[in-house]
């Protein structure tokens, strides 16, 4: 009774169709526990553009008045 | 008016309809994260900011045409118009921007490489440094996915979108991505304590 259980839900589960959409967007507990470990180093490397960038931007979008 | 409290979508309706400072909060609040996603890829100051500039550039033309689609987020959007850049640059310039890019990608393969030049730097540099240096030994693929992930603030439905892949291979990339960077840790016996 046990098996054959266990061989219909298995055949429901492998044979469902998974939608993109529905998939978990995580990583595993061991991946996350190492991303979450070097999350404050990557900060360090966040950047920014020169302000010299910026103006040529904000001017190019200025000549459209 | 405090724009920092506007929605994405109010700041572009003012831009649109004229007000600049809608343009200017939207980059005030997303150039570092698009920024470093570029200069992380590119590896290179000036490049980065030509195609940070490009990137915008685009955006303001885009926007100033009425071609934005609404139903779209603002930050997948940008970051699409910069990593589309970026493999522009690449395809321009007929060169990879990773050690390797194949599936047989060994990462012992790499550290070899990577011992003989730069050993007695890794010794003296900063562990932000050294992270840096790892991060850009990774197939571009991985980094690519770590970099929109990170810096992007993207979600690996949107990271799928833009690199045209399943969301299951953005996150088996970011697995691999934070597997070959632990790898490559352990191996330097690198510590993040401090």
């Amino acid at each position: 009774m046990g098996e054959i259980f266990t061989n219909s839900f298995n055949a429901v589960i492998n044979n469902a169709p998974v939608k993109e959409s529905e998939v978990r967007e995580n990583l595993e507990a061991d991946d996350l526990i190492f991303y979450h470990s070097i999350r404050a180093e990557l900060d360090l490397l966040k950047k920014r553009p020169k302000l010299q960038t910026i103006h040529y931007i904000l001017d190019h979008s200025k000549s459209f008045r | 008016m405090d724009f920092q409290l506007r929605s994405d979508q109010d700041l572009i309706h003012l831009y649109i309809t004229g007000d600049e400072a809608g343009l200017v909060e939207l980059i005030r609040r997303y150039q570092s994260k698009i920024y470093t996603s570029i200069y992380l890829l590119v590896k290179d100051e000036y490049l980065a900011e030509d195609i940070f500039q490009d990137t915008f550039i685009k955006v303001i033309n885009t926007l100033k045409a009425g071609k934005y689609n609404e139903e779209g987020k603002f930050l997948p959007w940008v970051t699409r118009i910069a990593h589309n850049l970026v493999i522009d640059h690449f395809r321009r310039e007929k060169r990879a921007p990773m050690v390797s890019n194949g599936d047989d990608f060994d990462i012992f393969e790499v550290l070899g490489n990577y011992d003989e030049s730069t050993e007695d730097r890794m010794v003296r540099e900063q562990t932000h440094k050294d992270l840096k240096t790892l991060i850009q030994l990774l197939p571009s693929e991985q980094k690519e996915v770590l970099i929109m992930r990170h810096f992007g603030d993207l979600s690996f439905k949107e990271i799928a979108d833009i690199t045209d892949v399943s969301i299951n291979t953005a996150l088996g990339r970011m697995r691999y991505a934070l597997n070959n960077l632990r790898k490559m840790m352990q191996s330097k016996e690198m510590s993040l304590k401090n």
